[in-house]
């Protein structure tokens, strides 16, 4: 059973789709040009189906821009960093009832 | 003539057969509308696809310094296929500057963009163009090297191009397809596009808007990797050589993080884009997490690679620091009202966000890792998409594009982006 797709840019992954490319640059080492080196790479990309291969089309084009070509999991990371005193995990007793009231004109953030 | 000029007729020549497609599809708006008594108002709309988006081609033959004034040349692929991923072919990308600072590219085989990319059977922009034909707007898919700097590619657009399309379609359609005309650009696309709308001069009444999607106006950290590893998808067995490659590319010095004093400078409108704060500059040191300056990187000599070594090239870092404050400088009122900024989020919080970087000798393993992470369209941080000047001087005109869809490589084809583009452009 296919497995459902659940990121609207590709079914493929980053990794499935660079798995994909590094599969075909090891069969294919140097740059097909000849008719007949051309004909051994659709004959190579005939074993999968359009879907498969827009899939991976997909992704490819996708991670191009962005590195490294690998699913990024937000818990693989620490949050972005904070500006010391913006946002602090918690406040002390007195600072907790201070950031209550309302700021001054001068601090408040603007919506751009 | 010189290797330029023959670049440049040859480009010109190429988009000849794109602009007839323009044309037939123009006549046919034309015919249809007259069969049914219908008179819409036309608009001509200029796409500039995103960076590697643009197929680039390559001639099968020498340009000659001795050769005749016009030399016309065979090209093929190089670049935009599944083809430019094998075989280390993306080698034959790289160019060099003459002793006299003009970019050539590699074995004087001039390299010029046809089209777009088209990998596995996947076009970008499918979704974006059948809605504008459904829409019987005018479109016109603008393909450019982007392995060149904005502002040569956008010059070669107002100098070069346009006289010749305006022209053209003229005599053909008995139309001025420039009589109310937009640009729009999806990523580094989104910065050509900004550097056209600052440079042409007068700026035409007849440009309705200059929109960018998902444009990284203050950088993002892909770039620093690739000078030290290259691509993943394009190295193969040939990574040394790719990063060269990459690094003669004078285009992609530009898409680097921003320089730390304009980040200083205007710190409080980076803070006060909320959700999207850009909290501390997003270029630290690895062990310290002192701010490290991408374009003045301290200490002097430690942080990127000699240029004997890998090719990179801190002149082209100084020419890219001058070009980022050419498109971050201040907007006068009429070009802020003309610029449209729509950004993605995919709420998904796993765009790549700030950059960490040890002092080299050695460069592998790479000295760059990623820090941390942030909203984004999954390539580029909200808070880089975007124009600080814009988002103060007109506020409505910066629009941000929220769920899945907002994803970086399929943005310009979410309904909601789609949308948001036609209620700028004022279709129904």
């Amino acid at each position: 059973m296919e497995k459902p797709i659940i990121d609207p840019v590709s079914s493929k992954t980053s990794e499935e789709a660079l798995d994909f490319v590094r599969k075909m640059q090891k069969r294919f080492p140097k740059t097909p040009r000849t008719k007949k080196e051309l004909a051994a790479v659709e004959k190579y990309l005939a074993k999968f189906t359009d879907a498969e291969l827009k899939a991976v089309g997909r992704r490819v084009l996708s991670d191009l821009m962005q590195r490294p070509p690998r699913t990024i999991d937000p818990d693989d990371f620490p949050p972005a960093p904070i500006e010391k005193g913006m946002k602090p995990k918690a406040y002390p007793a007195g600072k907790r009832a201070a950031a209550a009231r309302p700021r001054s004109a001068r601090r408040r953030t603007k919506r751009s | 003539m010189s290797y330029d000029s023959v670049r440049m007729k040859e480009q010109l020549r190429i988009l000849d057969q794109s602009i007839d497609q323009f044309i037939d599809r123009h006549d046919a708006i034309t015919t249809v509308a007259a069969l049914l008594g219908l008179n819409p108002a036309r608009q001509t709309l200029f796409l500039f696809p995103g960076g590697m988006a643009s197929k680039l081609t390559r001639a099968t033959k020498a340009w000659k310094a001795t050769g005749p004034a016009s030399q016309v040349f065979k090209y093929k692929e190089v670049w935009g296929n599944v083809l430019s991923l094998l075989g280390g072919e993306a080698r034959n990308l790289k160019m060099h500057r003459t002793p006299s600072g003009r970019l050539r590219d590699k074995g004087k085989r001039i390299i010029i963009a046809n089209g777009v990319a088209n990998l596995l059977g996947v076009t970008p922009y499918f979704g974006f163009i059948t809605w504008c034909s459904f829409k019987q707007i005018d479109w016109f898919i603008v393909p450019w090297d982007w392995r060149r700097s904005v502002d040569d590619v956008g010059t070669f657009f107002i100098d070069h191009f346009l006289p010749r399309f305006q022209a053209r379609v003229q005599a053909k359609c008995n139309a001025d397809p420039l009589a109310d005309h937009s640009l729009i650009g999806h990523s580094a696309g989104g910065m050509v596009v900004n550097w056209i709308l600052r440079n042409i001069d007068p700026l035409p009444g007849t440009l309705r808007k200059a929109i960018t999607v998902a444009a990284p106006f203050y950088g993002y950290g892909t770039q620093l990797h690739r000078w030290f590893e290259g691509d993943e998808l394009v190295n193969g067995d040939f990574t040394e050589e790719i990063i060269k490659t990459l690094s003669s590319f004078p285009g992609c010095y530009s898409w680097h993080f921003l320089p730390k004093d304009f980040y200083d400078a205007n710190r409080p409108d980076f803070l006060s884009d909320l959700p999207y704060r850009l909290a501390s500059y997003p270029s630290v040191d690895f062990a310290t997490d002192i701010p490290v300056d991408t374009y003045n990187p301290q200490p002097p000599g430690e942080r990127y690679p000699a240029q004997t070594q890998s090719g990179f090239d801190p002149g082209e870092l100084e020419k890219a620091e001058i070009l980022f404050h050419a498109l971050t400088s201040p907007l006068s009122p009429t070009q802020a009202a003309k610029f449209v900024n729509i950004r993605g989020d995919t709420t998904a919080n796993n765009t790549l966000h700030t950059t960490k970087w040890k002092l080299v000798p050695p460069l592998s393993p790479s000295p760059i890792t990623d820090g941390s992470v942030a909203p984004g369209d999954g390539t580029q941080p909200a808070w880089t998409t975007r124009d600080i000047g814009l988002a103060k001087q007109v506020p409505v005109n910066v629009i941000t594009v929220s769920g899945g869809l907002a994803a970086h490589a399929i943005i310009m084809n979410s309904p909601q982006a789609i949308a948001e583009i036609a209620a700028v452009l004022g279709i129904p």
